[in-house]
């Protein structure tokens, strides 16, 4: 038995060792630790542990603000040259002789977040994992201002930070795709309106600079802009304010509230410089701010000096590639042309504004003269699209769809040499492939066609020869079906071609034919065509014989495989049903 | 085995136990003391002392404001000059009502005249007066927590 | 003086014996006394055999299960005190119910401690229900008239679990939500589950009415059924006549005298016994006439063992809840799902078993399992009973040698399962993507 009492003993002495590890780890809080330090810097006795708690009143219930528990000077000027976090809070509003917020009313945690019941330090600033609202410190704290104060226009005095993105939010053109209530309608891309109450200050200044960063399947652009930290902080900030749940209504908005004035100026008067305004991202004569296309376009002033962003095509040659209806259309919907632009909508755009628009586009006149060489005609007109190499990998692919031709692959160049010159002149119609035929002369794409050929292709690349096929014609024997000899062909069948399609080409195509399949993005560059797009597919050149030609045969220096394996009668088919898909738009 | 053998070992036996048990009673105890300050609360989540009024909110000279949530009537005695009476009973601490002669107690019928001075009932003292205070911004601050002698009133500006 | 000597000792005596009914010298009537006049100490009985005390025997694991519902019982209702049920959420975005989580680890004294020790207790009582099961049928103490004591003790177990598990959506925060979340849906695959599921969570999703419904039943309902269930288990225990033993031989040693206390009259104490009511009560009554009497008295060697393992629990479990924080992440958001979203970990093993096949693997593995375990001895009783595959059990008998089969696919059963539970555990990252923890550490739930 004594052995018993032995262990027993040894394990109540454990017991004791633990339990006051236990009692002093409750009363070993940061909050007691900092409240000694405070009252010895005043050279104060300490009163005592105390657990300073705000309860700040809203409409619908309780905020529970603990911070000044260990925030003990936030308001107290003796300390202001106290460390953190006894330190005195400087003053909010710049040069008020006595600063209206008050701690012991509002907390800190209206303005700065964080996890306002805790008491220590790493849980209060929310720093957990997954804690929904982490501190918010310094000047981004401008972000909350909103709770109390109406701020979607007009100045409130120390929250400069804050405004100064909501200027950015339209002169980086953001709000194009995004829309943010009361500011801007677009469905290009997530809302905004509650960016603030559901992601936090990291997350959004992440997603502005990596856009792909919190969101794999992001499209979003990644601007030039974002690798100046303030102007992404500031805009980080804006959205940060940007909350649905706020702790006062516009009536009850407490002192320091300015009433916004509502000033939907609009431009009336068709102008260059109001164009230029516009496509700046800048105010115009006290309009709103309702431009910024230089975030994503480039173009190029008289001595061919390039400027803007690398989003968009180039504009310098718009309107004379274009014309000028052409370009207004595509302001309002760039879906019109090229059915998978992501460029957003601007239908919010009056005459006026669209006039200016075009006006300042037209005033670009940059143009090479007659005795420049083909790497210099490339270099100017193509490469931002087709890349360096040729390769269709310029600055600007990324964000275009179709992808831009790949020239590189001297099995592509080889086999449709002939229609280059078209294309060129002509334009690829849906794609972003302008007609040049108002910059270029004949020369100029004779010169441009040389230049790829001899940069591709070489002696023995040049040995390459592609099969020749014609279209099998109606009625006659069908030449590919081996198990049926003697087979008549017949007109096209819509449901047999449908049926085929979706055993044959879905993986890449898509069900819908929309050049999305399972595969596309794995196949790399190029991706599959977009069979839906009516103006691709109904564009001159486009014949049923190139059609089977590029099934049966597959298309050159792409990832389209041939398929002959398909007897002309299953081609046949689903050219009929291709063809079905675009001819309402038509 | 001899006698004192045994003894000596039984009553080893008998100290070790003891102090065992006396150390887990001990431990027990702290748990105990422990857990009675896991109860007691430190913070407090009620209705605060104190609360704004706007100025430009306040009844005209003469009428009176019932605030019945914070148990306060807010009273215009001049054009210059506000006053705040509690509207706790000093007797059980029920809330009087406003009558035409004053303040009358539901609970035990003690009665006040408007300015609060008992006229009745077993209630023991005058009805407090409050403490007003002008903070920026327009408004009035008023301090339930306080008890100043009847009459007392404070200037709006 | 004497006089007053004599009245004080007089009444102290009286006081005493208020109190106590029995002498406190070393005799063998005062140990049977205390044994059967305590409310505390009578549900054990006054002898025991000298086997039941010896470590190996039990092991304490359905002891320390016990233990760890006590200590389940106590800082749960402590908890209580400062909890609500509530999903409304307050101004600073945080449902009730979750605020007074962050209240329990900031303003409350020990509120931190007393959350970690429920929430390591919970999970150590749901492994150990699992440890004393396995040791159970190891040592063929399932057998020789206790089978139903096994089945009552697997239902105890399922109520660990399912307490466990509606424990785990108190909290509310994203670990709770997606957890029961996801346990809810496998609920879905079996048959009529989706109707258990509805009456569970009260709509048609994990909400509020889900957490109400869960409290009570994690408050009320089940410890109320399990506090039950335990008294029919340890009843049945003594009506089996104590803990199951192979029978005496005689080369078993003779208990050393000590161990009987002082005996005053040899003919009376030592070889009689004090309670002979129950040698009329027909059943597995402990036997009398062995050749060498094993029984010993139960005060006070298996008193202060049993205090031992429950002091030895509390500073386990305090130790581990002084350094250990339970988890909380951030308040339940119905509209941003954890990735992966898991289950506990008691859980995990079968949502690994679901992400191959939902139907084999929520319903007819696990259906399979638990019924099988819990009808296990009927099951070897049939075999035996209408095959010839008769084998002798020897309850008590650790990994006796004539059912090596039997035992050898129980620790199988119990290897597949933890191994299911680790690999959900620790080798599933996002979107239930196989990681190597030594590369990456895979993301939160399970605990």
């Amino acid at each position: 038995m004594i052995k018993d009492y032995r262990i027993l003993l040894i394990i109540g002495l454990l017991g004791m060792v633990f339990l006051g590890l236990a009692i002093h780890k409750g009363f070993d809080e940061d909050y007691i630790r900092y409240q000694k330090a405070y009252y010895e810097a005043l050279g104060e006795d300490f009163p005592g542990p105390v657990v300073k708690q705000v309860n700040v009143k809203t409409p619908s219930s309780m905020l529970v603000d603990r911070c000044q528990s260990c925030h003990i000077g936030a308001s107290n000027p003796q300390a202001k040259d106290f460390e953190m976090p006894l330190t005195m809070h400087p003053p909010i509003v710049p040069g008020a002789e006595e600063d209206p917020h008050d701690f012991n009313k509002i907390g800190c945690a209206v303005c700065h977040d964080g996890s306002s019941r805790d008491l220590d330090q790493h849980l209060a600033h929310g720093e957990a994992h997954g804690w929904i609202a982490p501190l918010v410190s310094g000047k981004i704290a401008q972000a909350n201002c909103v709770r109390c104060h109406a701020m979607d226009s007009g100045h409130l005095a120390g929250a400069e930070q804050f405004e100064k993105g909501r200027e950015l939010f339209l002169e980086k053109a953001c709000w194009g795709c995004h829309t943010v209530a009361g500011v801007s309608t677009s469905s290009q891309a997530p809302e905004l309106t509650d960016a603030g109450g559901k992601f936090n200050f990291d997350y959004l200044y992440e997603s502005i600079v990596h856009p792909k960063a919190n969101d794999a399947n992001s499209k979003m652009p990644e601007f030039d802009w974002v690798h100046d930290h303030e102007t992404v902080v500031a805009l980080a900030t804006y959205l940060k304010g940007l909350q649905k749940n706020k702790l006062r209504s516009d009536e009850t908005a407490p002192i320091g509230y300015i009433k916004p004035k509502p000033d939907e100026v609009r431009i009336s008067d068709a102008s260059v410089d109001a164009g230029r305004a516009l496509f700046a991202g800048v105010r115009y004569e006290g309009s709103i701010n309702r431009g910024g296309c230089v975030n994503c376009h480039a173009f190029r002033n008289d001595e061919g000096q390039l400027a803007g962003g690398h989003i968009g095509p180039e504009l310098t040659w718009s309107i004379r590639n274009r014309g000028e209806t052409f370009v207004k259309e595509h302001i309002i919907n760039a879906r019109t042309h090229t059915p998978d632009s992501i460029m957003p909508t601007f239908k919010d755009y009056n005459e006026a504004e669209l006039d200016s628009l075009v006006m300042f586009l037209s005033t670009f006149n940059y143009t090479l003269s007659e005795h420049d060489e083909g790497k210099k005609l490339y270099d100017t007109y193509c490469l931002s699209c087709h890349g360096e190499d040729l390769n269709g990998k310029g600055v600007v692919s990324a964000m275009l769809d179709p992808y831009p031709r790949d020239f590189s692959r001297h099995q592509f160049v080889i086999s449709y040499e002939d229609r280059f010159k078209h294309s060129i002149l002509k334009g690829v119609a849906g794609t972003a492939m302008p007609a040049w035929e108002n910059v270029l002369s004949e020369a100029d794409v004779q010169k441009l066609i040389d230049f790829i050929k001899a940069k591709t292709l070489d002696e023995e690349k040049s040995s390459f020869k592609r099969l020749e096929v014609s279209l099998p014609k109606i009625g006659e024997a069908d030449r590919r079906n081996w198990k049926n000899k003697g087979q008549v062909i017949e007109p096209g069948n819509l449901e047999e071609g449908a049926g085929a399609f979706q055993q044959y080409c879905t993986s890449c195509h898509g069900k819908l034919a929309n050049g999305k399949g399972p595969n596309a993005y794995n196949l790399q560059h190029p991706l599959p065509r977009n069979l839906l797009n009516a103006a691709f597919m109904n564009q001159e050149g486009m014949t049923d014989e190139r059609l089977y030609q590029s099934i049966l045969l597959g298309v050159a220096g792409t990832p389209m495989p041939s398929h002959d394996h398909l007897s002309d009668q299953t081609i046949i088919d689903i050219i009929a049903f291709i063809r079905a898909n675009t001819e309402d738009a038509e | 085995m001899s006698e004192e053998k045994k003894d000596g070992k039984s009553r080893r036996e008998l100290i070790t136990m003891g102090s065992a048990f006396g150390l887990m009673g001990l431990a027990a105890a702290g748990a105990g003391g422990a857990l009675f300050k896991y109860m007691m609360p430190v913070v407090s989540y009620g209705t605060p002392q104190k609360f704004l009024v706007p100025v430009k909110d306040l009844p005209d000279v003469g009428d009176e404001l019932v605030f019945d949530d914070m148990k306060v009537v807010l009273r215009r005695i001049s054009k210059e000059k506000v006053a705040a009476i509690s509207l706790v009973c000093t007797h059980l601490g029920c809330t009087v009502n406003r009558v035409e002669t004053g303040f009358q107690c539901p609970c035990h019928g003690s009665q006040y005249d408007s300015d609060g001075i008992v006229v009745g009932g077993p209630a023991p003292k005058t009805l407090p007066w409050l403490e007003i205070s002008l903070v920026p911004g327009g408004q009035l601050e008023i301090d339930t927590g306080t008890s100043l002698p009847e009459g007392t009133d404070f200037p709006i500006a | 003086m004497d006089e007053l000597k004599k009245k004080m000792k007089e009444f102290g005596n009286k006081l005493y014996y208020s109190f106590f009914r029995h002498r406190m010298d070393n005799t063998g009537l005062t140990k049977s006394k205390i044994m059967f006049s305590n409310v505390l100490l009578h549900i054990q009985p006054v002898k025991i055999h000298k086997r039941s005390v010896k470590f190996k025997t039990t092991m304490g694991l359905g002891l320390i299960t016990f233990y760890l519902f006590l200590i389940l019982a106590t800082t749960g209702i402590l908890l209580m005190f400062h909890y609500v049920p509530s999903t409304a959420i307050g101004p600073d975005g945080l449902p009730d119910a979750y605020s007074r989580m962050v209240n329990l680890r900031s303003n409350v004294f020990w509120g931190d401690f007393l959350r970690n020790m429920h929430r390591w207790s919970a999970h150590g009582m749901v492994a150990f229900v699992a440890l004393h099961m396995l040791r159970v049928y190891l040592a063929g103490a399932h057998r020789g008239g206790r089978e139903f004591n096994w089945v009552v003790g697997c239902i105890l177990g399922l109520l660990t679990v399912f307490l466990s598990y509606t424990g785990y959506l108190l909290p509310w925060d994203q670990l709770a939500f997606w957890g029961v979340k996801v346990g809810t849906e496998i609920a879905k695959i079996a048959p009529g589950g989706a109707l258990i599921r509805a009456v569970l969570l009260g709509d048609t999703d994990v909400g509020a009415e889900a957490l109400i419904r869960f409290y009570v039943l994690h408050v009320a309902v089940l410890p109320a059924v399990m506090g039950f269930l335990i008294a029919v288990h340890f009843f049945r225990i003594r009506k089996d006549g104590g803990l199951a033993r192979p029978a005496d031989t005689s080369k078993e040693k003779q208990i050393p005298d000590e161990e009987f206390g002082e005996v005053k009259n040899n003919s009376v104490f030592k070889s009689a016994r004090s309670y002979k009511l129950v040698e009329i009560v027909k059943g597995n009554e402990p036997k009398v006439n062995e050749e060498v009497d094993q029984m010993m008295f139960a005060w006070p060697k298996l008193i202060v063992r049993e205090v031992m393992v429950f002091a030895g629990l509390m500073v386990v479990m305090s130790l581990i809840s002084v350094f250990f924080d339970a988890p909380l992440e951030g308040p339940a958001d119905p509209n941003h799902p954890t990735n992966p979203a898991k289950a506990p970990w008691y859980f995990l093993g079968l949502q690994e078993l679901t992400s191959y096949d939902g139907f084999i693997g929520g319903v007819v593995i696990p259906g399979i399992l638990a019924g099988g375990v819990m009808f296990l001895p009927y099951i070897e009783i049939g075999l035996e009973t209408f095959t010839k595959t008769y084998r002798k059990n020897i309850p008590g008998v650790w990994f006796a040698r004539e059912r090596n089969l039997e035992n050898a696919l129980f620790i199988g059963m119990y290897l597949f399962m933890l191994t299911l539970i680790i690999i959900g555990v620790y080798f599933r990252g996002e979107n239930w993507a196989i990681v190597y923890p030594w590369v990456e550490q895979a993301a939160g739930g399970g605990h």
